[in-house]
């Protein structure tokens, strides 16, 4: 394997992650902080590690050659991950007292993945700074910490489409430029577009400027953290609670798609199905959301309830995982269709997490054509999706991902409940969910009310492998455990 | 840029490859789902599976938006369609690659007038033109060609006994396809003027058509006179066909050895003067009872290139004078330069590495491209007369160039020529300017 090129890549995301530390310095001295507080000195040490981790990266790379096959492009970006979540852990170790090694690293993981499930319950008390990096991690880990890069790397030639096709749920295909970094590049701009439309709603909406950049940056990345310990619902605002929704919305569709709309190409319509199948989803959950909250309360339905239904259907299904109510003390119906839709997820090359409703799609077609197959053997069927021909290997693909991603949670709720007995079955299962499906909050011991503080240190860990897994759609991080990656000649 | 490229055939991926390497923004169509797949991942292009002459196809790569459109696939029909539609829907400038020589033939109606192709490359016949220049110029280094072979420059030294010592320029009754550019003498070189001498051991640059600079060349070198060239062509692919039509000349004797009896039939009916054996020439027997030993060249020109090797080293032990290799796949190029030199394989030629250099240079929007240095300072350059340019409209005897530099070539539209004084440069022709290195500004100044 050529080495040299992974150990440049992630040179090159340490020196990111500096820059990264430094604008949260910025924002954190430009809200008040001063420069012998405990928060910049800890963002510059941590900037200084970065930096001297990135040189010796730099120099373990000094010779070999840029080329880059499948297999470096796997383990750069699962290495990448792993490396940006300690690295990026480094701040709440060193701004915080009596911070302990795994809620840094929970919440760093969390962070980056866009999870949102927090380690802490007085976040609110953090300085602004770290505040700041919380937010910008989730920004950051929204599109991609590799993705960043490839739009400005040009050396990469083909590898960068095998490394953006692999950070992405997008496929590189879909782009209309011949080059991936042109089309990574519209993706930033957007993305920059997006976040900036999005700041000054929620600024237009009652935020102050603070806490509408650190919203505006978790809003658009689906990520979930807030700088406030009651979610969104601490402005108590429907305005903010709408604005929200509608870019949850807008994050939680493909990118691409929407470039393309933008740009007057409206065959896309046509083409896009699953933005129909969000809607449709999405429409249906919050009506159904609705009647059970008036089960609940016993109220006829007013514009409240339907606020509230919509926020968490899209807030849970876009896998942000912000939360204007404590929703686990709906009623049972309410929490299964939540599960339900922390499972689906949103718009595959968005910045949403769970398996997709394009996966979901496939996979739905996949079983009604076995059912054809099993009393007409002999009828050739091929499957459309989008205006193209899907192959058989694609959707075997899809399948075997369903089928992984079951499997690991399934295998991770023994490994969680051993390492803690005392939380409920309920607690448990959410607990997996939500880390390895990106979204946030669970229910039970883990609700929106509640945080991961109380768990162990190496269920945190597990915890963060997961996030990383799901983020990563798992086989960037799966193949760092097959050995036959890293010997010479196998 | 933006580029499409029909077809991931071996001319279509490796110049997908080049081109995206370059910085252009490349899309490639093709039909196999597999090569698809296989491409995606090799280059960095944007791959669409797809039809290339269908016209919904190119409505949703915005065609209308493309700089170039290179129609690369193996069908000549496939790649007419393809470009006449694209140009049709906006294509700016549109490239097919055609391999029969019907389609190139313009007695009758203008192909690529009729169907809107501003270029025909045709990846084989390049390669032929890349082969012919040795064959025809047997131990010359100094030869450049231009204009898809049409012409060709060359350096000669007067011989002792030329019958063309001292007689002026004016008396000598050149053949109107060839011209004398620059004669060096004793270190200085000046452009030839009409009053010119020719003296012994001049070293002087001649251009032109290539068979009537053979026989300019015999009258300047009579010790150089070549009565006949045997040649020996394995394979009857489409490299070898150009070939043959280039070296028409009866000079030569060509050999061809085919596997494939139909395609036997078809040579011997097309060229009688061709000899024409059925027979497989990796056998050692075949070889020997051609007499491949006292053949002057051996081409290897099959499509498959494992054969064209063996045989090539099959040719040297046998003692073959010289021996020509073509090689289609692009995955060999790092091994060609060790197998030339320990081998002895003169010239090796790739279909594939011709189209791409052809079509850098043709796309490329500078107005003035160097093309080749001749030896002892001179410089080739192609330029691209543009509207602006204060010659346009004007004959080539009112242009005055810069001391020391000499048109070799007009080419308008699809015809290239040797240029009389009374021929007029039109805005969108491209000159060819052979040049004293150091006057290449004045000469910018003069013709932009």
């Amino acid at each position: 394997m050529n080495t040299a090129i992974i150990y440049r890549l992630l040179s090159m995301v340490l020196v990111a992650l500096a820059v990264a530390f430094l604008l949260c310095m910025g924002g954190g001295l430009l809200s008040g902080e001063r420069w012998n507080d405990r928060a910049p000195i800890a963002f510059i040490a941590s900037t200084l590690i970065s930096l001297a981790l990135a040189g010796f990266s730099l120099w373990l790379a000094r010779q070999g050659t840029k080329k880059l096959f499948r297999r470096e492009a796997l383990c750069t970006i699962g290495l990448a991950w792993i490396l940006a979540t300690l690295v990026g852990a480094i701040p709440y170790l060193l701004s915080l007292e009596n911070c302990s090694w795994a809620d840094a690293i929970f919440e760093s993981c969390s962070g980056l993945t866009t999870t949102g499930a927090t380690a802490f319950s007085d976040f609110n008390e953090f300085p602004k700074s770290l505040l700041y990096w919380r937010s910008l991690s989730q920004w950051v880990g929204g599109l991609g910490v590799v993705v960043f890069f490839v739009a400005i790397l040009s050396f990469l030639g083909a590898g960068a489409k095998i490394l953006f096709s692999n950070e992405s749920s997008a496929r590189s295909s879909d782009f209309e430029e011949g080059r991936v970094q042109r089309g990574a590049f519209q993706l930033l701009i957007y993305y920059l577009g997006i976040t900036a439309a999005c700041l000054i709603a929620y600024r237009l909406g009652g935020m102050n400027w603070f806490q509408a950049i650190n919203h505006a940056m978790t809003t658009i990345a689906t990520g979930g953290f807030s700088t406030e310990l009651d979610s969104i619902g601490a402005f108590n605002s429907p305005t903010l609670e709408w604005i929200s929704i509608v870019f949850m919305i807008i994050s939680a569709t493909t990118f691409v798609f929407v470039i393309r709309l933008i740009r007057g190409r409206t065959d896309v319509l046509r083409t896009h199905q699953e933005i129909y199948w969000f809607g449709i989803l999405l429409v249906g959950s919050v009506f159904l959301l609705t009647v059970y909250l008036v089960e609940l309360t016993g109220n006829l339905p007013n514009h409240e309830m339907i606020r509230t239904a919509a926020f968490q259907a899209t807030s849970i299904m876009t896998t942000t995982g912000y939360a204007s109510v404590d929703f686990d003390a709906w009623l049972p119906p309410a929490k299964m269709l939540l599960i339900i839709l922390m499972f689906i997820g949103g718009c595959s090359g968005s910045t949403a997490g769970g398996i997709k409703i394009i996966r979901m799609v496939i996979a739905l077609r996949a079983v009604g054509r076995s059912i054809i197959h099993s009393f007409r053997a002999n009828i050739t069927k091929p499957m459309h999706y989008g205006g193209r021909i899907l192959g058989e290997r694609a959707i075997q693909s899809v399948v075997i991902f369903l089928l992984l991603m079951v499997a690991l949670q399934i295998a991770s709720m023994l490994f969680v409940s051993a390492t803690e007995p005392h939380l409920s079955f309920i607690g448990v299962f959410s607990c997996v969910q939500a880390t390895l499906f990106n979204i946030g909050p669970g229910f039970d011991a883990v609700g929106p009310t509640e945080n991961f503080h109380f768990l162990r240190s190496v269920t945190k860990v597990y915890l963060c492998l997961l996030m990383i897994l799901g983020r990563l759609e798992l086989y960037a991080v799966l193949v760092l455990f097959a050995p036959s990656v890293w010997k010479r000649y196998s | 840029m933006k580029i499409i490229i029909v077809g991931a055939g071996e001319v279509g991926h490796n110049l997908t490859g080049t081109l995206a390497e370059a910085g252009h923004n490349v899309c490639l169509i093709e039909q196999s789902m597999e090569l698809c797949e296989r491409m995606d991942e090799e280059h960095n292009a944007r791959i669409v599976r797809g039809n290339g002459s269908s016209a919904r196809q190119l409505l949703e790569l915005d065609v209308a938006k493309c700089d170039a459109f290179l129609a690369m696939t193996s069908d000549d029909r496939t790649n007419i369609i393809s470009c006449s539609l694209a140009k049709g829907m906006g294509a700016k400038h549109t490239v097919a690659r055609i391999h029969d020589a019907t389609y190139s033939d313009n007695s009758i109606i203008n192909f690529q007038l009729h169907f809107g192709i501003d270029l025909l490359v045709n990846p084989e016949a390049i390669c032929a033109v890349e082969l012919a220049k040795t064959i025809r110029n047997e131990g010359r280094l100094a030869v450049e060609n231009f204009a898809r072979g049409q012409i060709e420059v060359q350096q000669q030294k007067i011989a002792p006994d030329s019958r063309l010592i001292g007689s002026k320029l004016k008396d000598l009754k050149l053949d109107p396809r060839v011209r004398i550019g620059h004669i060096q003498r004793d270190g200085s070189s000046e452009v030839a003027q009409a009053d010119s001498e020719i003296h012994k051991d001049d070293l002087v640059t001649v251009f032109g058509d290539p068979e009537a600079l053979y026989s300019l060349r015999e009258k300047m070198d009579p010790s150089q006179r070549v009565k006949h060239v045997r040649v020996v062509l394995y394979g009857g692919s489409e490299t070898a066909i150009s070939l043959i039509r280039l070296l028409k000349h009866p000079r030569f004797k060509i050999r061809v050895i085919e596997k494939d009896p139909e395609k036997c039939r078809e040579l011997a009916e097309e060229f009688s003067d061709v000899t024409v054996i059925h027979g497989d020439a990796t056998s050692l027997r075949l070889l020997e009872e051609e007499q491949i030993g006292s053949a002057d060249f051996f081409v290897a020109c099959t499509k498959d290139d494992e054969d064209n090797i063996l045989t090539c080293l099959q040719a040297v032990k046998l003692g073959a004078d010289h021996v020509q290799l073509v090689i289609n796949k692009g995955d060999y190029d790092q091994l060609l330069g060790i197998l030339k030199n320990m081998l002895g394989i003169e010239v090796v030629v790739s279909p594939r590495k011709a189209t791409a250099d052809f079509m850098e240079r043709s796309l490329s929007n500078q107005s003035v491209i160097p093309l080749a240095d001749l030896p002892g300072g001179g410089r080739i350059l192609q330029i691209h007369i543009g509207h602006s340019s204060s010659v346009t409209g004007r004959k080539l005897k009112d242009i005055s160039l810069p001391a020391n530099c000499l048109f070799v070539a007009l080419q308008h539209k699809f015809q290239a020529k040797v240029p009389n004084a009374e021929d007029v440069i039109l805005a969108g022709d491209r000159v060819l300017v052979l040049i004293d290195a150091a006057q290449e500004k004045a000469l910018r100044a003069c013709l932009l």
